[in-house]
């Protein structure tokens, strides 16, 4: 998982150079990490999961075989660590 | 679905529709066993004792439900009518138990008086049917209080808070409507 916060003062990290493995061109500046990224990898799956069921949660329970209201819950969680 | 969860909370995987059938289900089976053990055996096809068992068994869950209901759609937002009424039906099925304790209590009480049995075996008798009756009841207890903060979604104090007021307020109007009614 891709450390998103300073592991000595744990400020969230900014983004300073990308580079491209094809062409070996480097673009500096300082970009925000997306806020997914925060997230940890079991939320980003169920996001990613949601977005495949058109956002329904009915689709979703049946996909994880848990409840509507618990399915409902974990979204609820994630919307708040947004 | 592990053994604790199945014991505890169920909820996560069963609510809804699905667990408010399952909940008459398991009712609908309380009240044959509490009229089995009442010595009201079957020998009209619309037995009253059945009946009216049924009847109290559901008006007390009604009653719960209603309160939690209302204590839900106050405290969280999004809360789904059939989830607090599936989950607080499916929250009974501890219940079960309790008929064959009452009746073991009630044996051993006859047994007692015919066979003239000593007072200390009594007592470790009915203590024991009393400790396994608290059992149930904290048992009921947790799994009532699971199907509340599951269906609602609050977290907490918010919904240790709430769920205590409601329980206490449906165990009042309970009592009130057992004095009135039954």
């Amino acid at each position: 998982m891709m450390p998103c916060k300073c592991p000595s003062c744990q400020q969230e990290l900014r983004v300073k150079k990308l580079k491209c493995e094809n062409c070996q061109t480097e673009v500096s500046g300082d970009y925000e990490l997306p806020s997914t990224i925060m997230l940890s990898p079991e939320d980003q799956r169920f996001i990613v999961n949601f977005v495949k069921s058109s956002g329904s949660l009915k689709e979703m329970a049946k996909q994880l075989g848990l409840s509507y209201p618990t399915v409902r819950n974990m979204l609820n969680e994630i919307i708040e660590k947004l | 679905m592990k053994p604790t969860t199945l014991l505890f909370n169920p909820f996560k995987k069963i609510a809804g529709w699905k667990a408010f059938a399952i909940g008459m289900v398991v009712m609908i089976i309380i009240s044959l066993i509490t009229t089995y053990c009442q010595g009201n055996y079957f020998t009209t096809p619309a037995n009253l004792g059945l009946v009216s068992n049924f009847t109290k068994l559901f008006t007390s869950y009604a009653i719960t439900a209603i309160v939690f209901l209302i204590a839900g759609k106050i405290m969280a937002k999004d809360v789904r009518t059939q989830d607090i009424l599936g989950t607080l039906a499916l929250a009974k099925y501890p219940s079960i138990f309790s008929p064959f304790i009452t009746r073991l209590m009630g044996a051993h009480l006859a047994s007692r008086q015919h066979f003239e049995l000593d007072t200390i075996t009594t007592n470790l008798v009915m203590i024991a049917c009393q400790a396994v009756t608290m059992l149930i009841l904290t048992w009921g207890i947790i799994l009532s209080y699971n199907a509340y903060r599951e269906s609602t979604g609050l977290k907490g104090s918010k919904c240790i808070i709430s769920f205590i007021i409601a329980f206490a307020v449906a165990t009042v109007l309970a009592i009130v409507k057992n004095k009135l009614i039954f």
